[in-house]
């Protein structure tokens, strides 16, 4: 007799494990295909924020066009380039 | 006779046997027709299905001046097409996107209609334009990513720069000669996708592989670049001018600092410019250069011991017949030294110094200079001027090519062949791409200084310095080429133009150019200005040389070459932390000034603050030493003593509080 109930038991033991292998594989799976969606996004993502920064660069070096700088500082600011006698250099 | 029966049973075996066979081989067929014969095809339709293809545009390098500024930088853009037969109310389709992006309706309508499943609208429109557009959600309508050209800084460099057409590939320029190593490759970014047409990454991420782009330094510096566009158009629309070009160089390596020529252009509008503004005269026009090829006549001269700079030479009083001509000087002139020639530019001085030399020696000097053929400047389009061998002058030719008359040069050439004067001796190549690197920023080629071969000793090269130095001087032909507190070294040159209709040279248009370099004695640039057909003056040394003077103001301070006379102030780290100042009185240490030679009174500075103490006595020539900082509490020597230049001038400062 308790041979009997300890065969059962091992039996169940051994479907519990099955059960459990087999959702952890699913699981794991489910895991995998979730990661790859979101490695697909990032890499998305990483791409159009190396495209934006390049845009940025590109408005700095724009913004940075000694014709436009010397532009503001001659019209808006009033400013003059220094006589030599004007220039002390400091080193 | 009894018919044997009919054993239904093995019949039944038999037929059903034969049936599995037929189904069993008929099965096998069908494998081998999909697994091995049609194998590749069904892969292709599987991977079809199961992968999203992304087209990536190759990217294009980026090119920078030698101080890492971007000069042309490529980025993505939209381009927008039609899939005409998906389009469903042509007419608002038409009508919106012609309203978005200022184009032709007809036209657009006409694209609309054709039967093709691919038609441009519009390629690379502005980011606004692009979303625009997305949002009207247009059936039909799609976009394609492509890269395109910005160049930052508008017109500058565009000449050296160059351009790009439509599909990336480089027309002029830098662009042009470097379009390979810039140009990276078209590749495809192969990505899963699920059931929804989702991207997933299924095992391996494929990450985005190199795309071998390059980029590019260059020798520019966009400071000097900008000052000299600004000077050479400023000068240019002030005498009215047909045109202008400046080159500028390091004559001890040959690189290229800044090339302009003016009229300019828009690179990043490129196709609105007539197609002869984008020729960089610097480097394929060729012109007679006139009294500025004087220079190496007297370099060739002074080689071969033919004149010293105190020869004299009788400058026949302005007037002085060769042959079937006559040549002329701008003033008469009488008995002149080799030096005087050269410092008042005379033609007939100069003829005589070349009858003197022969044609054969000064031919050869001529082709050392490196005249008549390539500079080998990495650039498209380079001229190699016209200089005919001995053989076939004229008898006047040796004259007249003495002042430079009856010689075509470049731009490029004159500037490589004073920096053999100007460095010693040697011609060295001119460059422009000082290196390459990778996208990773790894250099893969770099360039350096080249010497072509030496031309003259280093003892010639220093008389010709010192005779060059007489243009500048007062009553010299280049004297308005001199920024104040530096020394100059150069030539004026006015050559008059030749008549391609007429022959023989034009009575009213010419060129005025001035080269030199400085500081005379430590040379940092080259420079060459060439101003095209200016009205109202005609002479380099009132045309030219001004330009010449505005932008070595300019430039050398840049350079790190200050005007004599300029205060510089060592400061040390703050010592004194606890003395807490404002502003830029925290000078500590030493002080030099370099100017004035009298005796003077030393001048009561106690209280003034540590600009205007220094402005009291900059320029005479004192040795100053000051410590601390605020305002002067104590001077030595005192108030009202004569000081010499080279004394030393203790100040102590303190700050108030």
């Amino acid at each position: 007799m308790s041979r009997n109930a300890n065969r059962i038991l091992l039996f169940f033991i051994l479907l519990l494990f099955l059960i459990s292998g087999s959702l952890f594989y699913v699981w794991s799976r489910i895991q995998v295909i979730q990661l790859g969606y979101e490695i697909s996004n990032a890499l998305k993502e990483e791409r159009a924020l190396a495209e934006s920064n390049k845009r940025l660069r590109l408005e700095i070096a724009t913004l940075k066009s000694y014709t436009r700088i010397e532009k503001f500082a001659v019209e808006e600011l009033r400013m003059t380039k220094p006589k030599p006698d004007q220039v002390i250099v400091i080193r | 006779m009894k018919r044997k029966s009919i054993n239904w049973f093995k019949v039944r075996i038999i037929f059903i046997s034969s049936l599995l066979f037929f189904s069993f081989v008929f099965i096998v067929g069908r494998m081998f027709q999909l697994q091995v014969l049609k194998k590749e095809e069904l892969y292709q339709m599987a991977a079809q299905q199961h992968q999203i293809q992304i087209p990536l545009v190759a990217k294009r390098g980026t090119v920078y001046d030698r101080k890492e500024n971007e000069l042309a930088v490529s980025i993505e853009v939209d381009s927008v097409y039609a899939d005409p037969r998906k389009v469903v109310d042509m007419e608002r389709t038409a009508h919106d996107l012609a309203s978005i992006l200022k184009m032709d309706r007809k036209e657009l309508r006409q694209r609309l209609k054709s039967r093709r499943s691919f038609e441009w609208i519009q390629r690379k429109i502005s980011p606004r334009e692009a979303s625009e557009i997305k949002a009207l959600q247009l059936p039909g309508i799609s976009f394609l990513k492509e890269n395109r050209r910005f160049y930052p800084n508008s017109q500058l460099a565009a000449h050296l720069i160059g351009f790009v057409g439509l599909d990336s590939k480089g027309l002029e320029g830098v662009e042009f000669q470097y379009d390979v190593s810039l140009n990276g490759k078209n590749h495809v970014w192969t990505m899963g996708r699920d059931a929804l047409g989702r991207e997933i990454v299924m095992g391996e991420p494929l990450f985005e592989k190199e795309s071998h782009h390059k980029n590019i330094f260059l020798t520019l510096d966009k400071h000097i670049q900008h000052v000299v566009e600004t000077e050479i158009s400023r000068s240019v629309q002030k005498w009215r001018a047909k045109g202008g070009m400046v080159v500028a160089m390091d004559p001890l390596t040959g690189k290229i600092l800044a090339m302009a020529s003016y009229p300019s252009f828009n690179p990043n509008q490129f196709i609105q410019y007539p197609s002869k503004l984008w020729r960089n005269r610097a480097i394929s026009d060729v012109f007679e250069p006139g009294s500025l090829f004087k220079t190496f006549l007297a370099a060739a001269a002074l080689e071969e011991k033919v004149a010293g700079p105190s020869d004299s030479f009788f400058c026949e009083n302005g007037s002085y017949t060769v042959y079937d001509r006559t040549i002329h000087d701008h003033s008469k002139h009488g008995w002149l030294t080799f030096q005087q020639i050269i410092k008042f530019s005379s033609n007939i001085g100069a003829s005589k110094v070349g009858e003197k030399m022969g044609k054969e020696r000064f031919y050869r000097y001529i082709c050392a200079f490196g005249f008549g053929e390539k500079t080998r400047v990495d650039l498209p389009g380079e001229g190699k001027g016209i200089v005919h061998h001995p053989r076939y002058w004229a008898p006047v030719a040796l004259d007249t090519i003495s002042f430079g008359q009856g010689i075509s040069v470049t731009g490029i050439q004159l500037v490589a062949a004073l920096s053999a004067i100007a460095n010693g001796g040697f011609l060295m190549k001119p460059y422009v791409v000082e290196k390459i690197t990778n996208e990773k920023g790894e250099v893969t080629q770099s360039f350096q200084p080249e010497v072509v071969r030496r031309v003259i000793s280093e003892e010639t090269a220093k008389k010709m310095t010192a005779l060059l130095k007489t243009t500048t001087e007062k009553g010299g032909t280049g004297e308005g080429a001199v920024p104040a507190g530096y020394e100059v070294a150069g030539k004026t040159g006015t050559a008059q133009k030749v008549e391609p209709l007429l022959g023989g040279y034009s009575e009213d248009r010419y060129t005025s150019g001035f080269m030199g370099f400085a500081p005379a004695e430590d040379p940092k640039i080259v420079l060459l200005v060439v101003i095209d057909e200016p009205r109202g003056s005609s002479y380099g040394g009132i045309v030219a040389a001004p330009v010449f003077q505005a932008i070595m103001e300019k430039v050398l301070p840049h350079l790190n070459v200050l005007p004599k006379g300029t205060l510089i102030v060592k400061k040390e780290p703050d010592s004194t932390p606890h003395q807490e100042t404002s502003g830029t009185d925290t000078l500590t240490e030493e002080v030099k000034v370099g100017k004035g030679v009298e005796r003077v009174v030393m001048p009561d500075l106690t209280g003034l603050s540590m600009r205007n103490a220094l402005s009291r006595v900059e320029g005479k020539g004192l040795i100053i030493k000051v410590s601390g900082n605020g305002k002067v509490v104590e001077q030595a020597p005192k108030a009202g003593v004569v000081v010499e230049k080279g004394d030393i001038c203790y100040l102590k400062f303190q700050s108030p509080s």
